[in-house]
């Protein structure tokens, strides 16, 4: 199980440059996260047994039902009392417990380079410049958070975990794992510096399902500002392969307000035509575009029964993460027992 | 557009940038803002660009159409063309008044050309009124060169032609007729109603200087229409310095009639030149000289004569030279001929030059109008008072003066157009008939002399006479015998013997009156030649028709003379006849009065010419000027009654001539002496002369500020102003009152500066969100 306090201590594995782990995961994260076990909402197919539920019914000490034999079928699996008491071949099914796989998929774009809050202010570790040297504190780096958060869960319960950082197109890839070091491993591709291109979320989409043989738990970290139907076609690409995914949008407190003052040039992160204008001025329309736009994306999300959160880079993971987590247990719990 | 303040609008028109220089001004330079959610402001920018950018250029537009209106409202537009008469309250009916008078082309100080005189100055400002009219407005044209000449009266709407009037027009010679000038829009202004002529403007432009503007002078009351608002007066401020001017006031030979014959005409004849010095240049010594020419009216051009020298001492203003004709430069001129002097050129040049005909005879004829007496005796006591004439005027043979007798119902036309003078010893036996012919032979430039008859003890004869000459004289019905004799006065006789001055008082001594016919009353324009010692007049004159009644044709004066001595020279009446004062007394009276008819023809320029008898054209030998409107100078036509028809307004000299082509003689017209004095007047005096034009509705006594000066810059807007106020001012005001509300209302609506409350700090995204949804 890691620990990022000793992770930060011990040293990187070969080919993995230094990073510290604290930067991106706060100890009050931590201890908000230490308690909850991350549960697929999904049935999950696992290479080593674990906590979920496989959709392999197998070999397994929790009973899951019987079926007629058919030809085929291990003998050592018959139901003998049965047979003994109706003389009728019945094979026992058994519910198969695996570990989970959990995909982080960061988006590594160029709108995840915008941040209004002081890095100082929200890394709680007292250091003013993040690893490349910005002030403020991005949506990149809070999505870092998120995901250093959501592997750490995943590898803290024995599960394997993997990460994609994309834009347009897969930008790097580490393979989900349990070993000890992939933590490490995670945090250290996460320093990787955003670049300025678009999102295309399908195309990298296509390439994780391409790569990915299992079913996965997919955590999509972005502020999903691409076309909302690039975002429907990559999730229905998932929900096809039968994954489970929850996004979590990174929005800065300053996208979802919007309050300037005086004329200002604004000059887009993806490239974007440079335009001119009064903020005041088209305020309401952009927070309309931006609530519809959200409001939409959030839609998709649901349609296909992924969860969907969204997190501000000015609020504290800890507390909302927590609570989104422990709402999801108790989810799975009830379709567990429904 | 024409505005009173063309400068304000100016200003206003240049102020509209200010709205766009602060729109620039808030594009400064800004630090970009690297955004991430570029796309929803790239979606809410498409959405409302249209919107945003209308409001921008409404505001804009907004915001320099306020300042433009300001600007224009203040600067008191002028509208020309149709919007113009369209927005106008009513038309304007305006009288320009313009100077152009001998005065007006006096050089500015310091300035040179044809542009730098007064009459330019007055120009251009008239110029400017015409451009403020509208054409709904009418405007008329007065010169006041005198007479005052209307160019465009009554007022017209075609300003084009009005300003091709202005653009001809040339200082005359004479002086400024302000009062006629007054006259013509007054009679125009009853003639017309209040809503033809609307508001009435009267402009005059001029120097007001002293030779101009007669102050003293009553001007006539220039009334508006019943139903118009009061006339107003706007008058160019008078000036306050005016150039140095010196003058030829008169030439005058010792004898209008020079006897010397044609071969040697005037030859040692003494001219007597007057000049005066008027303006700044008075309290300065100076040295003037006067070059003297003579012309004939055959001669091409005038023959140098001599000169003369007048030194000025400072504060001398006027002087007199004296000069003799070089007899070696006088050669064959012919019966008529002028004697010019002519000074240095100056700020005036019109008045530098005089010219004096002067008549160049071999003798005078004297007609005696008597009975022919049979049988008479060489006794003294019975000699009648037409041998004494006889006798004084042609004492012997080689006297250039000839006497014949005339029977009294032998006076007509042919003999009395074979003579110079009539003398007319018995005018009771002239009929009603022949003082009709001897009328017309005064008129025409004679010279008679009328005594009263020796017969008879009531004088009934004088109401005939002075009716039929158009004299105002009144003699006593019965002569009078003076007890124990009178004796002529012993101070200095009338000009027509000025000659005898040195000796008159030793020749006058020994003259005795017994008896006369008394002059009981006589007009102003008669003169007293001799008196007697108890001041009673014994020889008077006046030009025929001086006195405006009687049966003459009209009631302007004649050219000759009419002279009535008191006494008949007779021994039973007056010893004169045998005292050495007869001769040279009869013989001035007859050459000098003689003269006085060659001499009423030097006119002034202005008056209405009186052209030697017979003549029927006046054709300008010299210095032919152009006439008031710049068109050619035309022959002058004479009437039957010998008057030029249309008034000469510019010096010169003309050659008589009768229906057959023949020289009857030469006229002189010279520039008004008076016209041009440049002695400057306050305006406060001014003012107050001129309101005497502007009567009041309660009868009070005229009110100076009624006379409102303008300037040429702020002419057309003082014109303007002094009507109604620019009608266009207020409506633009309010427009702009209306613009500026309209603006603060759009600023406020499309102001987004309050319309969405920033998000308070400290609120999580999810707050955020939850208020922008």
């Amino acid at each position: 199980m890691p620990d990022p306090s000793k992770a930060a201590a011990a040293p990187n594995p070969p080919g993995v440059a230094h990073v510290d782990a604290t930067l991106y995961l706060h100890p009050q994260t931590l201890a908000r996260l230490g308690s909850f076990e991350l549960r697929a909402k999904h049935i999950v197919e696992g290479v080593t047994s674990g906590m979920h539920r496989s959709p392999y019914q197998g070999f397994s000490v929790e009973f899951a039902q019987h079926r007629p034999y058919a030809a085929g079928d291990d003998i050592r699996r018959l139901d003998w009392k049965v047979y003994g008491r109706s003389d009728k071949l019945y094979v026992k099914q058994h519910q198969q417990e695996t570990n989970l796989d959990l995909v982080v998929m960061v988006d590594g774009s160029g709108s995840m380079n915008f941040g209004s809050r002081l890095f100082a202010e929200a890394s709680g570790t007292g250091r003013k410049t993040s690893v490349q040297g910005g002030e403020n504190w991005t949506k990149f780096d809070h999505a870092t958070a998120v995901a250093a958060a959501m592997s750490y869960i995943a590898l803290r319960q024995g599960d394997r975990a993997g990460l994609m950082i994309y834009a347009d197109q897969a930008l790097s890839v580490i393979r989900q794992s349990g070993a000890q070091g992939q933590w490490r491993q995670i945090v250290s591709a996460l320093a990787t510096h955003p670049v300025d291109k678009p999102t295309d979320l399908a195309r990298a989409m296509d390439q994780l399902l391409a790569k990915v043989t299992n079913r996965c738990l997919l955590v999509i970290i972005s502020d999903f500002y691409t076309d909302p139907q690039a975002i429907r076609t990559a999730l229905a690409r998932a929900k096809h392969k039968r994954h489970d995914a929850i996004l979590f949008q990174v929005v800065d407190r300053r996208e979802a307000t919007f309050d300037f003052g005086d004329e200002l040039p604004f000059v887009g992160l993806e490239g974007e035509p440079r335009v001119r204008l009064d903020p005041r001025s088209i305020r309401k329309a952009y927070l309309e575009a931006f609530q519809s736009h959200q409001s939409e994306v959030q839609r998709i999300a649901r349609s296909f029964g992924f969860d969907f959160q969204v997190v501000g880079t000015h609020d504290w993971l800890g507390p909302p993460l927590a609570a989104f987590i422990a709402r999801r247990n108790a989810q799975i719990k009830k379709l567990k027992v429904g | 557009m024409n505005f009173t303040h063309p400068a304000l609008f100016a200003a206003g028109a240049a102020c509209v940038a200010i709205p766009i220089i602060v729109h620039l001004l808030l594009r400064r330079r800004r630090k970009p803002v690297l955004w991430g959610a570029m796309r929803f402001i790239l979606e809410a920018h498409k959405r409302t660009r249209r919107r945003l950018r209308l409001e921008r250029w409404l505001l804009l537009a907004a915001r320099c159409l306020l300042v433009l209106l300001v600007g224009a409202a203040l600067a008191r537009p002028l509208l020309s063309g149709a919007a113009g008469s369209l927005g106008a309250p009513g038309s304007r009916t305006v009288y320009i008044l313009i100077d152009n008078a001998l005065a007006s082309g006096a050089l500015d100080a310091g300035a040179g050309g044809d542009d730098a005189t007064a009459l330019a100055r007055h120009k251009r400002s008239a110029a400017r009124v015409l451009d403020a009219l509208t054409p709904a407005d009418r405007a008329a044209l007065i010169a006041l060169g005198a007479p005052a000449l209307p160019l465009v009266a009554p007022p017209s709407a075609d300003r084009a032609a009005v300003r091709t009037m202005l653009e001809g027009l040339q200082p005359t010679d004479g002086g400024a007729d302000f009062a006629g000038a007054l006259d013509v829009v007054a009679r125009e202004l009853a003639g017309a109603s209040g809503a033809g002529v609307g508001s009435v403007s009267v402009v005059i432009l001029s120097d007001f200087l002293l030779g101009s503007a007669d102050l003293v002078r009553a001007l006539p009351r220039v009334e508006a229409p019943r139903g118009a608002p009061p006339v107003r007066a706007l008058a160019s401020r008078p000036v306050e310095s005016a150039p140095g001017n010196v003058q030829v006031l008169s030439v005058d030979p010792l004898r209008a009639v020079s006897l010397t014959g044609a071969d040697a005409p005037l030859a040692g004849e003494q001219v007597r030149v007057q000049l005066r010095r008027t303006g700044a240049a008075a309290g300065e010594a100076a040295t003037t000289t006067v070059r003297l020419s003579v012309m004939g009216a055959s001669t091409g051009a005038p023959v140098p004569a001599g000169t003369a020298m007048v030194r000025w001492t400072p504060g001398q203003t006027e002087a007199v030279a004296t000069a003799t004709i070089d007899p070696a430069s006088a050669g064959p001129l012919g019966e008529f001929a002028a004697v010019i002097a002519e000074i240095d050129a100056d700020a005036i040049g019109a008045d530098n030059l005089f010219r004096r005909p002067v008549g160049v005879r071999e003798s005078l004829r004297v007609a005696v109008v008597d009975r022919r007496r049979f049988g008479g005796g060489s006794r003294l006591d019975r000699m009648t008072p037409g041998e004494w004439m006889r006798l004084a005027l042609r004492p012997n043979d080689a006297s250039p003066i000839e006497v014949t007798d005339v029977p009294p119902a032998a006076i007509d036309a042919a003999a009395l157009a074979a003579v110079d003078v009539v003398y007319v010893p018995r005018p009771d036996l002239v009929d009603e008939a022949a003082w009709a012919r001897l009328r017309a032979f005064a008129f025409g430039g004679g010279l008679v002399i009328v005594t009263p008859p020796t017969e008879g003890s009531v004088h009934l004869w004088s109401d005939g006479m002075a009716r039929a000459l158009g004299l105002d004289w009144r003699l006593a019905r019965e002569s009078v015998e003076v007890a124990g004799g009178r004796r002529l006065s012993e101070t200095q006789p009338s000009n027509l013997f000025a000659l005898l001055g040195s000796e008159w008082s030793e020749l006058s001594r020994t003259v005795e009156v017994a008896r006369v016919l008394p002059v009981e009353e006589s007009g102003p324009e008669t003169r007293t030649m001799l008196a007697l010692d108890d001041g009673s007049a014994w020889m008077i004159a006046a030009r025929p028709g001086s006195g405006g009644a009687g049966d003459a044709v009209e009631d302007a004066q004649g050219a000759g003379l009419v002279v009535y001595l008191a006494s008949a020279p007779t021994l039973t009446w007056t010893s004169l006849p045998a005292k050495p004062l007869m001769l040279p007394l009869m013989q001035e009276l007859v050459r000098q009065g003689a003269g006085q008819s060659v001499g009423a023809l030097a006119h002034v320029a202005g008056g209405r010419l009186i052209a030697p008898p017979r003549a029927t054209e006046l054709t300008p030998l010299s210095e032919t000027r152009r006439q008031t409107t710049g068109a050619e100078r035309a022959p002058a036509m004479v009437d039957s009654t010998g008057r030029v028809t249309e008034p000469v307004r510019f010096a010169g000299l003309f050659r008589a001539t009768d229906d057959r082509g023949a020289t009857r003689g030469l006229v002189a017209v010279n520039a008004d002496a008076g016209a041009g004095r440049t002695e400057t007047q306050s305006g406060a005096s001014v003012q107050q002369w001129l309101a005497q034009a502007l009567p009041s509705d309660s009868g009070a006594p005229a009110d100076p500020s009624r006379v409102q000066w303008i300037d040429e810059q702020s002419l057309a807007g003082a014109l303007q102003t002094t009507e109604e106020g620019s009608p266009f001012s207020l409506p633009l005001l309010i427009a702009a009152a209306c613009v500026a509300l309209l603006e603060t209302v759009m600023a406020r609506a499309f102001s987004h500066a309050r319309a969405e409350a920033p998000a308070p700090a400290g609120r999580t995204v999810a707050e955020a969100l939850e208020a922008a949804a």
